[in-house]
């Protein structure tokens, strides 16, 4: 390798631009062309431009998710053929959860590009698909015991071979998917996002030569390497430990999933290990090797780095160290992976509230784990088929000097939501209200976040609801130096009889009469410092905005709010607060003590 | 037009001072005044710098005024205490956003507070379907205790955003009717008199925007035409808009959302009119500032546009010039980015204040300019026409001082200039790429202080073979602003299915917005058939999200639209194709949402070249670094005064006028073209 000195920091900067701004028109080809809406809605995807050892160059923003397993396909496929067994022109397919890490649905599309003959670089997106075949339509199948029940899957083939269509491949792919006319248009479009990057890097190597396009880059990548190992040496030594318990496997409620993650600061070194984790799980729970690899990555990133592109500098930090035997966070084929995210996200929020606490200005409290549900229709009985799919935001952590926020969970990146307007145009159902749920955040000197109400009536007869929601037995939107935790994610149903039915658990493909109102309730996020600590005033104006009613002014924040000049308004009544905070202050001196992980 | 009223004048205000650009239509002569401005004094300074015109406000015939009040009250939130009255169950919708996080990696990400406390967001009972019909009646009597409510609470402007209004904006209607029966004084903002689109949480921030900027600029507004008035203009004020075209002040104090984007639209509209009279219809129009390269496209002829904008983190509906904005400029500072150690350049500027190094006003670190100052691409002692003196010592050391030493002065200079170029051909490549489109089939007309600087070296980046540098580029926006028509856009979002049962429908909805777009022009005072009109729609296909607007041929629209479906379905299958590389010929299209534009077209300002009989002579040389060959040791300079109409200049050369230095680089030449345009072509090495 050159010496750093005699690397021109003019062309580094223009070539890691140019790739940047390369990638950003990848992603601009694949949200205005694909099909499906977790695609161009829900951005249900991530792309980026890898060297052609596979080492991330450059993404666009998608999932966060997706940070390190679009690299790692690659890889796999590069260890597959060996780097002289791609030619120009060839388009390959993965989505194998034992080398892409996440789940069936998650396809990446990916091409060798060359130039002047010679491989320099990889383009690729990996996207969630509208259906892939499996037991359950639209995937993220709930009850799963094999993968062979989850969809068809992919390890490595050709779609293109250079450069000519591999019919055989595309009819097996469009005979085995359902809604098989949005799966091959989702497929074309990552086809041309893929070409779109191919032409950018192939204009940059013929301005600065091939290989020294990937030295330039590699000096970039050893730069950032560089820079983040000093921001660790920042982080005081030690061993940061945690662990979440999950609720439920899918198929079996005996079971309890644990997740252990232990995360190891020593001088500019991170290790990451997992003792305590639970085995392979029965159900489909199973987070493949790189997608928890990419979990760390993205924990590491938000606390050291949490603005600066991305590259494969982040993906390498940490050492990890699985379980020796293959595990909830390693499985091994067949075993099932279709709903790895609770697993993924869980791991994201444990890691980084961990090292929250010792990167003050980077961490905050906990957030909900995430929300997604399906009302759909595709029985041969119902007049119209549709699957309406959409994850829900909810509450966000607070940190200091800031409430939290209602946004969407940490592993869905910048998805957003779906307008009521667009959604009842599209779908047989009703939107009843899209609210904050005031009774959901984490109390705090900085309160959490809201989850939301999102309530839904089914105007279709025969169609059937599946949800993905908070998996865990201790919730992860923890408060954090005395903040108090926020509430977990739940449905309420209510039949058309009037029944109601709450639901903490997640429910798959369950048929519900037609006129089912499906209450959505999302999650809150964790309080940061003591309730007792937040300023009165700034109480007063919660319970004007009806965030805190006057009682849990009281009993939460020990504040007492009176009627103020006008309807709505409300003052602090100064000299009761200060009593009831300091009775309540010496009362209970532990209240403080909440806050190792 | 009387025969004294040949004078056409437009007034830009800005953060910090205030542009006059008067231009007489006799001969085409502009004269330039400036004037410091504060906001509190704002109108006195207007009026002030008025008077130093050579132009009796009774004279001026065309006056239009762009203004960033409306701007400047969003960003630095102090509007008006707003109410929102909306559906029930939905309140928090505003603040709900669309719950995704720009920065995907940060887990403490924010978005922009909603602009409406919780409890002045109110709720009423009603509702309408997704088609338009009411599914449950509006309770009108509850307007009212909600409506004293807010004005009890000391709101001065109320937002009205109901789901669905823009397929049926009765119950919105009804409403501000309501409101505005009981309380005229009240500014009502009401989203289904703003934009048909939909998307509730966008459509109800445009409408909150704007009912949190109006009093203040509706107050504004008055003031300017009073003490107009006052001096003696008897003519309309035209305020300029977003999407490029000027309203009369009673349609701008109500919808002052559509003036937030009008800042960086006159130089494209001018881009417009300018190249339309050059004979160009492919334009990359790039506007060099201190801190920002703003490009925008003319394709075809026509400005690109975009359906919705994001000012301060909050969104914004309607038809606004597509310009993508980078921090690349004079000012732009550069260093070494601490996490991947190459050489940054922006998007953090050292702006006017402390300044380049080389301004010797406090500014340490270096800049572009002070790298220009460096490569003798500026002249220290001939900055704005000998105004100002700049010290190439004080950059030297900032770059020496930030950067290192490891290379020379010159070579960090040299870097400098690279990096900002290619930021800036990087912004070109995104809007045109994006689109399927090849910037080398386009020609780049640049402008703003800085746009001789760096217009060659862009191109060359791109593969642009000719660049256009107009005359007085600094004041270029300005001028732009002149040639602004009256317009008027109207939408309506029906998802539609393109297909023969369907034609009743499409046409009665062009009809419909025709009728509206024309109305409004109408009432200005135009006479319809004076009024050009464009259709477009916004068509995918079947099972997809986002959408390609397509304009439409009048003709289509004849004998009920029979050629409609096929020739919709061509251009928009086109069209798809050249932007994504596939498109099926007879995959089921959809139309999304209609368009129509109505113009009242107004007299365009010819540009007039002005020559020096005899050809020109250099009058200085300079030493000056290209990236060609480096240092060249005598380069001459020229007086763009000086030019003839036969010069032809071959680089390297510099060409100097007093607000622009315009930089001619080897293998380029450089010529006026017949409406004075400074015209740059580059050769291709000859094999």
């Amino acid at each position: 390798m050159t010496a750093t000195d005699e690397i021109d920091i003019v062309k580094a900067e223009i070539t890691r631009n140019a790739l940047l701004s390369a990638a950003q028109e990848m992603n601009d080809t694949l949200v205005r062309s694909a099909y499906n809406p977790l695609i161009f809605d829900v951005k249900d995807f991530g792309l980026g431009i890898m060297s052609a050892k596979g080492e991330l160059w450059a993404e666009a923003p998608g999932l966060p998710v997706f940070i390190g397993v679009l690299p790692a396909s690659v890889r796999a496929g590069i260890a597959k053929f060996g780097q002289d067994g791609f030619r120009e022109g060839d388009v390959l397919i993965a989505n194998s959860p034992y080398q892409t890490g996440t789940h069936i649905s998650d396809t990446a599309v990916y091409m060798p590009v060359f130039y002047q003959g010679e491989l320099v670089a990889f383009t690729g997106s990996m996207a969630h698909w509208a259906d892939i075949g499996g037991m359950s339509p639209g995937g993220w199948t709930v009850d799963s015991t094999e993968i062979y029940q989850e969809g068809v899957r992919f390890t490595h083939q050709r779609l293109y071979l250079a450069g000519q269509p591999n019919r055989d491949v595309l009819e097996l792919i469009e005979d085995n998917v359902r809604v098989s006319r949005i799966v091959m248009g989702d497929l074309h479009a990552q086809i041309a996002t893929c070409r779109t990057g191919a032409e950018r890097v192939i204009a940059l190597c013929e301005r600065y030569g091939a290989d020294e396009v990937t030295r330039l880059m590699d000096y970039v990548v050893r730069q950032t390497e560089q820079a983040l190992r000093a921001e660790v040496r920042s982080l005081p030594d030690g061993t940061y430990s945690a662990s979440v318990r999950l609720d439920f496997n899918g198929v079996d409620h005996d079971e309890v999933p644990v997740i252990a993650v232990q995360t190891t600061i020593d001088g500019d070194r991170v290790k990451v290990t997992f003792d305590g984790t639970s085995g392979v799980s029965a159900g489909p729970i199973n987070c493949g090797a790189e997608a928890t690899a990419s979990g760390v990555a993205q924990a590491l990133k938000g606390i050291l780095d949490p603005v600066g592109p991305n590259n494969n500098a982040h993906l390498s930090l940490a050492e990890i160290e699985f379980p020796a035997e293959p595990s909830l966070v390693s499985p091994v084929d067949p075993a099932p992976c279709d709903s790895y995210g609770y697993v993924m996200t869980a791991l994201v929020e444990t890691l980084q509230y961990a090292l929250a606490d010792i990167a003050p200005e980077r961490g905050r409290a906990g957030s909900y784990q995430m929300w997604a549900e399906y009302i759909m229709s595709t029985t041969s009985r119902s007049a119209r088929h549709y699957v309406m799919a959409e994850p829900v935001q909810g509450g966000s952590g607070a940190f200091p000097g800031h409430d939290g926020k209602s946004l969407i969970f940490s592993g869905d990146g910048d998805t957003w939501n779906v307008p009521v307007e667009v959604m009842e145009t599209r779908y047989p159902v009703h939107c009843e209200q899209f609210a904050l749920d005031e009774t959901s955040a984490g109390a705090g000197e900085f309160r959490g976040g809201m989850g939301v109400r999102r309530d839904i009536r089914v105007l279709d007869a025969h169609s059937m609801i599946k949800t993905a929601l908070e998996n865990t037995v201790d919730l992860l939107s923890k408060g954090m130096h005395g903040g108090l935790t926020g509430t977990g994610s739940y449905t309420r149903l209510v039949f058309p009889g009037g029944e109601v039915r709450l639901q903490r658990e997640r429910i798959g493909d369950h048929p519900v009469p037609q006129g089912t109102l499906v209450g959505i309730r999302t999650g809150g996020g964790g309080g940061f410092g003591d309730p007792l600590d937040r300023d009165p005033a700034r109480v007063a104006r919660d319970v004007r905005d009806e965030y805190v009613t006057p009682e849990a002014a009281l009993e939460l924040y020990g504040v007492k709010v009176v009627p103020g000049s006008l309807p709505g308004l409300w003052d602090v009544d100064d000299a009761a607060t200060t009593q009831i905070r300091r009775q309540r202050k010496n009362g209970s001196p532990q209240s403080e003590q909440e806050t190792t992980p | 037009m009387t025969t004294a009223e040949k004078w056409r004048l437009a007034v830009d205000v800005g953060g910090t001072f205030i542009d006059y650009i008067l231009l007489d239509e006799s001969d085409g002569s502009v004269h330039v005044e400036k004037q410091a401005a504060k906001a509190a004094t704002l109108v006195d300074e207007f009026v002030g710098g008025m008077r130093r015109l050579p132009a009796k406000p009774g004279d001026i015939s065309r006056f239009i005024h762009g203004t960033t009040v409306a701007l400047n009250t969003l960003v630095q939130e102090r509007g008006a205490l707003t109410g929102l009255i909306t559906t029930q169950g939905f309140r928090d919708v505003l603040e709900l956003g669309r719950g995704g996080r720009a920065e995907i990696y940060n887990f403490r990400y924010q978005p922009a507070r909603p602009l409406v406390d919780r409890y002045l967001r109110r709720e009423i009972p009603g509702r309408m379907g997704p088609d338009g019909t009411e599914l449950v009646p509006l309770e009108l009597s509850r307007v009212d205790s909600e409506v004293d409510y807010l004005l009890a609470h000391g709101a001065t402007a109320i937002a009205i955003c109901l789901l669905h209004s823009y397929v049926n904006p009765d119950h919105e209607q009804r409403i501000a009717d309501r409101i505005r029966a009981r309380h005229p004084e009240i500014a009502v903002s009401v989203s289904s008199e703003l934009v048909r689109e939909w998307r509730e949480y966008e459509r109800t921030s445009t409408t909150v925007i704007n009912a949190f900027t109006q009093p203040l600029f509706a107050n504004y507004a008055r003031s300017i035409d009073e003490r107009m008035r006052a001096e003696g203009l008897t003519n309309p004020i035209a305020f300029m808009r977003s999407n490029g075209g000027v309203m009369p002040i009673t349609s701008a104090a109500d919808r002052p959302v559509e003036t937030l984007g009008s800042g960086p639209a006159g130089g494209v509209i001018g881009a417009h009119t300018l190249m339309a009279q050059a004979g160009y219809r492919n334009v990359v129009c790039a506007d060099v500032g201190g801190t920002t390269y703003d490009v925008a496209l003319i394709q075809d002829g026509e400005i690109v546009e975009r359906a919705d904008t994001i000012v301060a983190g909050r969104p914004i509906m309607g038809s606004v010039i597509d310009i993508v904005s980078v921090g690349a400029g004079g000012g732009s500072i550069a260093s070494i980015d601490p996490v991947t150690a190459s050489l940054k350049v922006g998007p953090e500027s050292a702006g006017a204040q402390p300044g380049p190094a080389c301004f010797g006003i406090g500014g340490t670190k270096p800049t572009v300019t002070d790298a220009q100052v460096i490569l003798g691409l500026l002249d220290p002692d001939r900055f704005l026409g000998k105004r100002m003196v700049l010290d190439r010592a004080l950059a030297e050391q900032a770059i020496t001082g930030h950067l290192g030493t490891a290379r020379t002065v010159s070579d960090y200079a040299a870097g400098i200039m690279a990096v900002a170029q290619a930021n800036m051909a990087n912004a070109i490549r995104q809007i045109t790429t994006q689109r399927g489109l090849d910037p080398r089939d386009f020609v780049m007309l640049s402008y703003g202080g800085g746009g001789g600087l760096f217009a060659a070296g862009v191109c060359e980046e791109l593969g642009v073979h000719t660049v256009l540098v107009p005359q007085a580029a600094a004041g270029f926006s300005a001028w732009g602003m002149l040639t602004a028509d009256y317009r008027e856009d109207s939408t309506i979002t029906s998802v539609t299915d393109v297909a023969h049962g369907q034609l009743p429908g499409i046409v009665d909805n062009y009809a419909k917005l025709r009728e509206e777009a024309t109305a409004a022009l109408v009432g200005y005072g135009f006479a319809s058939a004076q009024l050009e009109l464009g259709y477009s729609a916004d068509v995918r296909f079947l099972g997809q999200e986002h959408t390609i607007t397509t304009p439409l041929e009048p003709d289509w629209l004849a004998d009920g639209a029979a050629a409609l479906p096929a020739a919709l379905q061509q251009r928009f299958v086109e069209r798809h194709r050249q932007r994504y590389g596939h498109g099926e010929d007879d995959a089921e299209i959809q139309i999304v949402t209609f368009r129509c534009r109505a113009i009242a077209p107004v007299a365009k300002p010819v540009s007039r070249g002005r020559y020096a009989e005899v050809p020109a002579v250099a009058v200085a040389s300079r030493p000056i670094w290209f990236p060609e060959g480096g240092w060249h040791d005598e380069v001459p300079v020229y007086e763009r005064d000086a030019l003839s109409a036969t010069d032809r200049i071959e680089g390297p050369a510099v060409i100097d006028e007093w607000t622009t230095t315009v930089v001619v680089p080897p293998r380029w030449t450089a010529l006026l073209d017949e409406l004075g345009n400074l015209v740059l072509t580059f050769e291709e090495e000859s094999k």
